[in-house]
């Protein structure tokens, strides 16, 4: 009876152990497949000595959403030309999500390199040049997030002012005495 | 009687794929290739779905920015599209054909295609060849009043199939615009 007890009982530790293990692993490669999925990641490497390295990863949504805490007052005007194509970069977007990966862009000089591409379904825009590599890497729906935030923005933020006036015109200094 | 009801919509799907796979498949690319001592290169490649989505704002800077000259004079759109009439519907013929000490130029309709290429022995002696099919033309001059439809060009290239249109080469550079059904770079 008493071993019988034990073992049920060691049974059910050992499967509450498994379970703990499986819920963890289960949460953490959630967590990380959300982080690819959602987070921009930008590296910069300084070269040199004493080059800085920044590693700054910015989750895309969270930008997003922080924007709609700041008061209205407050809110960076939107060019109004810029917030007429934000439904035409929406689509755009759309279509860079929906294509297979492929380097977009690439310029090749004696002291730089630029490249814009789309690798493992993120946009990636990697730039080399004599002062530092630079690695910016969007997650997949992020160029289409962006453009709503925008979209938000421009419907939103106050208008832009009005351009100032035009200084008026000194007046003519009077003709001296005597002039003819 | 079952065999054919499976049959039609089978051959259908069949003859139909080549064209999905030319609309779905069909990448702009655009090469150019600097020469000298630190020449740059610069290569893009954008599949035509995206360039589609872009269109309208082409169109719109089209509209703020472009205007159309020939020679020394400036052309409406109605002016050239009543000159494109009249070579679109023309049989296939050469129109220019000018052989000089400093430069050849052969302008012609061949095959569905406006030819022409332009031979500069000049400073720079330049070479250019450039073939574009006339349905794109046709789309291109088809939107309203002074408007290009870039869209309807767009629709028109990824029907037409792949090709080179454009080749420049001149003692300075090289440039080449094709559209062909690979995503990879050159």
């Amino acid at each position: 009876m008493r071993n019988r007890a034990a073992t049920v009982i060691l049974i059910v530790i050992g499967a509450m152990i498994a379970l703990a293990v499986n819920v963890t692993l289960f949460a953490a490669v959630v967590t990380y497949r959300a982080y690819r999925q959602g987070t921009a990641v930008v590296q910069v490497q300084e070269k040199g000595p004493d080059g800085v390295n920044l590693w700054i990863p910015v989750p895309v949504s969270l930008a997003g959403a922080a924007m709609r805490f700041i008061p209205k007052q407050d809110l960076p005007p939107v060019d109004p030309q810029v917030a007429a194509a934000l439904p035409t970069l929406q689509e755009i977007a759309r279509e860079l999500d929906r294509m297979p990966d492929a380097v977009l862009v690439e310029v090749e000089s004696a002291d730089e390199w630029v490249r814009i591409s789309k690798k493992d379904g993120r946009l990636v825009v990697e730039v080399d040049d004599p002062d530092a590599r630079v690695h910016v890497s969007l997650p997949p729906g992020a160029l289409g997030e962006i453009a709503s935030h925008l979209s938000w923005l421009a419907r939103q933020a106050p208008p832009a002012p009005p351009a100032p006036p035009l200084p008026a015109s000194p007046p003519a200094a009077p003709a001296p005495a005597g002039s003819v | 009687m079952k065999k054919p009801v499976l049959i039609v919509p089978a051959v259908a799907a069949l003859l139909a794929l080549p064209a999905l796979a030319s609309s779905a498949d069909s990448w702009l690319h655009v090469k150019v290739q600097e020469k000298g001592a630190k020449a740059s290169t610069v290569r893009v490649n954008l599949p035509l779905s995206v360039i589609e989505k872009a269109a309208p704002l082409a169109g719109n800077e089209w509209q703020k920015h472009a205007k159309i000259e020939a020679g020394d004079h400036g052309m409406s759109k109605d002016q050239l599209k009543a000159m494109w009439a009249a070579v679109r519907d023309s049989e296939d013929a050469e129109f220019v054909r000018v052989e000089g000490t400093d430069e050849n130029v052969h302008v012609a309709k061949l095959k569905g295609k406006l030819v022409i290429h332009v031979d500069d022995k000049g400073s720079k002696n330049e070479k250019v060849a450039i073939e574009l099919p006339m349905e794109v033309a046709d789309a291109l001059l088809s939107g309203p009043g002074d408007q290009l439809d870039f869209a309807a060009a767009i629709e028109a290239l990824k029907s037409h199939g792949h090709g080179q249109f454009v080749s420049v080469n001149d003692d300075d550079s090289t440039v080449r615009i094709w559209i062909d059904g690979h995503n990879g770079t050159e």
